[in-house]
């Protein structure tokens, strides 16, 4: 058997030389090499004597004609669609399947400081609505009918509309001196309405002991019910995992991720019956 | 085994077709191409023409490749009616090269079929010598004849013996003669693969009919 060491050619420049292959300075440093080494020329017989052989082998007669039928229509085992379209579609749907990753964090996170805002402002639109509430609870106290919104003006109009002081008005008041500090007097809940030098416009004197009691408590039911608390908060949590779940976002990047995997299976299947 | 149904039809029917079709239209072109692109518009006796050329070099490569004449003529006949389907794939260069790719791949599946549903053992693959597939040549003496036969028996044992890839390389280059470049395009590699694998596909081959030189014709033998 011939051994190969680095004193002898290697068997591709021996391969190479038979079919006249090397560069010429290549081969005449082999034929230079065969003139000094015995091994090398049995080798190159062998090698020669091999192809000679297989050049030599005759050619099979055919068993039949393979020209085609004149009947004959090629039927399409399977779909002959390229393997570079298949990669090719793998790709835009991966590359869309990341478009959609960054659309949703991108858009989906606004929208969700959408919802955040939103959710968090409810409690005080309610509020206001409450504080309506508060406000006829407090008139109620007060003994007089709460002010509809635009008729404020209207209170000082006529004597016989004008809420009169009560207990009721002078226990709600109370702690209304702590949070009013603008320097106005404090009002007398005691002190009946006192008609005063007429107004600009023949307006009756307004109680205004009356009408800050009662601002009072507008603002203390206001702050009551604008202060956040937890249960919004917890509600909106509660809301915003089963938006998420149910998102389009989602929706669409699971129909994109499942037709990526297909096409990629499909394609690796075409590329290794090509293999 | 793939075929298709018309063409089955017409072989139950007992039809001959040792040669090719008649034709009704008159084919002028002769050259290559005139016949590729005749081919490309529908024209089957153009194919029918290109399929004359090659037919035997294509049945050739299938049974050095196979060793299996049934399986050879199989593959040789899902090769041209892959060629025929898929002619607009053919953007030019050599025709031979891109027809023998196909015809490769034919070779391959079988292969792969084989590998699946192994049916036939080695000995079952040999050439019968009471039925040899070589031509038989007027002026050739009898002796030579056999030793021939034996030689090519002998030969095709030591090529079923090889990886396919360096079998069909060795069969391209030293039994059909392509030069290293078309190997390449038919085989889809490179240049260095086709003398790499050539290199080792002779010296495989030349270690078995060393170890069976016995097996060889006395004036054969290395």
């Amino acid at each position: 058997m011939f051994k190969h060491n680095h004193s002898h050619e290697t068997r591709d420049n021996l391969s190479l030389y038979i079919d006249h292959r090397l560069r010429p300075a290549d081969t005449l440093r082999v034929e230079r090499h065969l003139g000094t080494c015995p091994a090398c020329r049995a080798e190159l017989e062998s090698l020669r004597t091999t192809v000679a052989l297989l050049q030599h082998l005759p050619a099979a007669e055919l068993p039949r004609s393979f020209a085609l039928p004149a009947t004959a229509v090629p039927v399409r085992t399977r779909i002959m669609l390229p393997r570079a379209a298949f990669g090719f579609a793998t790709a835009c749907a991966a590359l869309l399947l990341l478009v959609l990753f960054g659309a949703e964090a991108f858009y989906g996170g606004a929208a969700g400081e959408r919802r955040t805002t939103t959710l968090v402002s409810a409690p005080a639109s309610d509020a206001r609505y409450s504080n309506t509430a508060q406000t006829s609870k407090a008139a109620g106290a007060l003994g007089a009918e709460p002010a509809a919104p635009g008729t404020a003006g209207t209170l000082g109009t006529n004597d016989a509309t004008l809420p009169k002081p009560t207990a009721a008005a002078a226990s709600a008041a109370a702690p209304a001196p702590a949070a009013n500090r603008s320097g106005t007097s404090e009002p007398d809940p005691n002190a009946s309405p006192m008609p005063k030098a007429a107004l600009s416009g023949g307006a009756s004197p307004l109680p205004t002991g009356a009408l800050e009691t009662g601002t009072t408590a507008l603002q203390q039911a206001t702050s009551a019910e604008t202060t956040p608390t937890a249960v919004p908060a917890e509600a909106q949590d509660a809301q915003q995992p089963a938006s998420l779940a149910t998102s389009p976002w989602r929706t669409a990047e699971l129909a994109v991720g499942l037709i990526a995997l297909a096409l990629a299976v499909i394609w690796l299947v075409l590329l290794r019956k090509a293999a | 085994m793939r075929r298709f149904s018309v063409w089955k039809s017409q072989q139950e029917t007992g039809q001959d077709h040792n040669g090719p079709p008649p034709f009704a239209g008159q084919v002028q072109a002769d050259d290559e191409k005139s016949l590729i692109d005749l081919s490309k518009k529908g024209q089957r006796e153009a194919f029918n023409l290109l399929v004359g050329r090659y037919e035997r070099q294509v049945y050739n490569l299938s049974l050095r490749m196979l060793a299996d004449p049934e399986a050879a003529a199989d593959a040789t006949q899902d090769a041209f009616f892959s060629a025929y389907s898929g002619l607009r794939g053919f953007k030019g260069g050599s025709f031979r090269a891109w027809l023998l790719r196909i015809a490769t791949n034919a070779c391959y599946d079988q292969l792969r079929s084989r590998k699946r549903h192994p049916s036939q053992s080695l000995e079952d693959l040999l050439f019968d010598p009471d039925h040899p597939i070589d031509f038989e040549d007027a002026a050739e003496r009898p002796e030579e004849y056999a030793l021939r036969q034996e030689l090519g028996r002998t030969i095709q044992n030591g090529l079923l013996g090889l990886p396919p890839e360096q079998r069909v390389v060795l069969i391209l280059s030293d039994v059909q003669g392509l030069s290293y470049e078309e190997i390449a395009e038919v085989t889809k590699s490179s240049l260095g693969t086709v003398k790499s694998r050539l290199s080792r596909g002779r010296a495989h081959l030349r270690d078995y009919l060393l170890q069976n030189r016995e097996l060889l014709p006395g004036k054969y033998r290395p």
